[in-house]
């Protein structure tokens, strides 16, 4: 069996430090929250450093944290969605742009996860087909093609709620 | 409503930019990892505390076997264990009495100190091919009697490419508080996923005088650990 490459402390810190911004953003945008976004990336990483020994090294390390990142957001949108259901908040919008904010929310929601994190991957992180293609372990060309999809179905249900 | 002219302005519109300021020693604390600033303010006290107290262990161990005589432990006076200490804090205000501030590590010294650390056969041996990143550097300073600080050497962090597990004699320093600077000692430890090491680096001597894994990993003293008659530090 071949031994894990691991990760050192040294690596995954210059990984925080020159894409903290980007995870946190595409952590917000699959919680549902910007205000979550802060601990979902610390726990992501705090889960980083602690399994660092088993990064296999197979792949690039960036690839890895990112799943790792997704995942702790998967998971805190799960408790989120837990406990809307139990205390079902309803939240309306203040103005304009909140207005508009929460058409375009409701558009990306009704995407396909798979979708919806190439979106997100693509523009909050501006990762490359092949950096997503690693992070979700799927092909440059499903990611081509997811994409494509994405942005199709995004303008159709905008242009549904904007007529 | 007006429409975003493109899918990128319609994502912006959903979650703005973030800033890149986080807090990393946050996440090893919660990692359970000790942070580096954490560990800069507390290295060379608890490095000389460590140090003393493996050379009273082995010194009792040394004494109830009959290897040291007993008139040879005993000074008639308080130990004056910390002939190295600390640098002062750069930002402490200054006052007469405070001694004056460590010189930071620079030319020559850092370049010294890399070069003689990573020529060092020992290490070397223990690192078995793994590379290293120096994350920390720190300067080791004695303080003379007129309060003037000098630099010693280096305290350096060695971040490793790989996590190290190994079996093996580490060089390590008894500051003993007799007169002289500190005394070379081995011991024999048994290492688990050290991920960085730590290293003394004595400038004056040129030599790399003691090697200790990262507070995360495992040490397991092992039998054999004896003084080695060598080599007291000048």
């Amino acid at each position: 069996m071949a031994k894990a490459r691991g990760a050192s402390l040294v690596e995954l810190r210059s990984l925080y430090e020159r894409r903290l911004g980007e995870f946190r953003r595409v952590a917000a945008a699959i919680v549902g929250r910007r205000d979550a976004a802060e601990d979902v990336v610390q726990e992501a990483f705090v889960r980083a450093v602690r399994a660092r020994e088993s990064f296999a090294g197979d792949g690039p390390l960036d690839a890895w944290v990112w799943r790792i990142v997704l995942n702790a957001a998967r998971d805190s949108r799960a408790r989120a969605s837990r406990a809307v259901d139990a205390e079902a908040p309803i939240e309306t919008p203040t103005d304009l742009s909140d207005g508009r904010r929460e058409v375009v929310r409701a558009a990306v929601e009704q995407l396909p996860e798979r979708q919806r994190l190439v979106l997100f991957l693509r523009y909050y992180a501006d990762l490359d087909y092949r950096s997503i293609a690693e992070t979700l372990s799927i092909s440059d060309g499903t990611v081509a093609a997811t994409l494509n999809a994405a942005h199709a179905r995004l303008r159709q249900l905008l242009t549904e709620v904007t007529l | 409503m007006n429409k975003p002219s493109s899918v990128a302005e319609t994502l912006d519109l959903l979650v703005e930019p973030f800033d890149n300021n986080g807090n990393w020693d946050q996440i090893l604390r919660r990692a359970g990892i000790a942070s580096p600033q954490v560990r800069s303010q507390v290295r060379l006290p608890r490095l000389i505390a460590l140090a003393a107290v493996v050379f009273c262990m082995l010194a009792a161990a040394a004494f109830a076997t009959g290897l040291i005589e007993p008139e040879l432990l005993s000074t008639g006076e308080d130990p004056e264990l910390p002939v190295v200490t600390p640098a002062p804090k750069l930002s402490d205000p200054p006052t007469q009495s405070r001694p004056a501030p460590a010189p930071n590590l620079g030319s020559p010294e850092m370049p010294a100190a890399k070069a003689i650390t990573a020529a060092d056969p020992t290490l070397r041996s223990i690192l078995d091919g793994r590379t290293y990143v120096i994350t920390e550097a720190v300067p080791w300073v004695n303080r003379t009697i007129d309060h003037q600080v000098q630099i010693v050497g280096a305290d350096l962090t060695l971040s490793l490419s790989e996590p190290l597990s190994t079996r093996t004699p580490l060089p390590a320093a008894a500051f003993t508080g007799s007169g002289e600077p500190y005394r070379k000692i081995k011991v024999y430890a048994a290492i688990e996923d050290a991920t960085a090491l730590t290293v003394l680096v004595d400038l004056r001597t040129a030599e790399l005088v003691t090697i200790r894994p990262d507070k995360a990993a495992k040490v397991t003293e092992l039998p054999g650990n004896t003084h080695d008659p060598e080599g007291v530090g000048k």
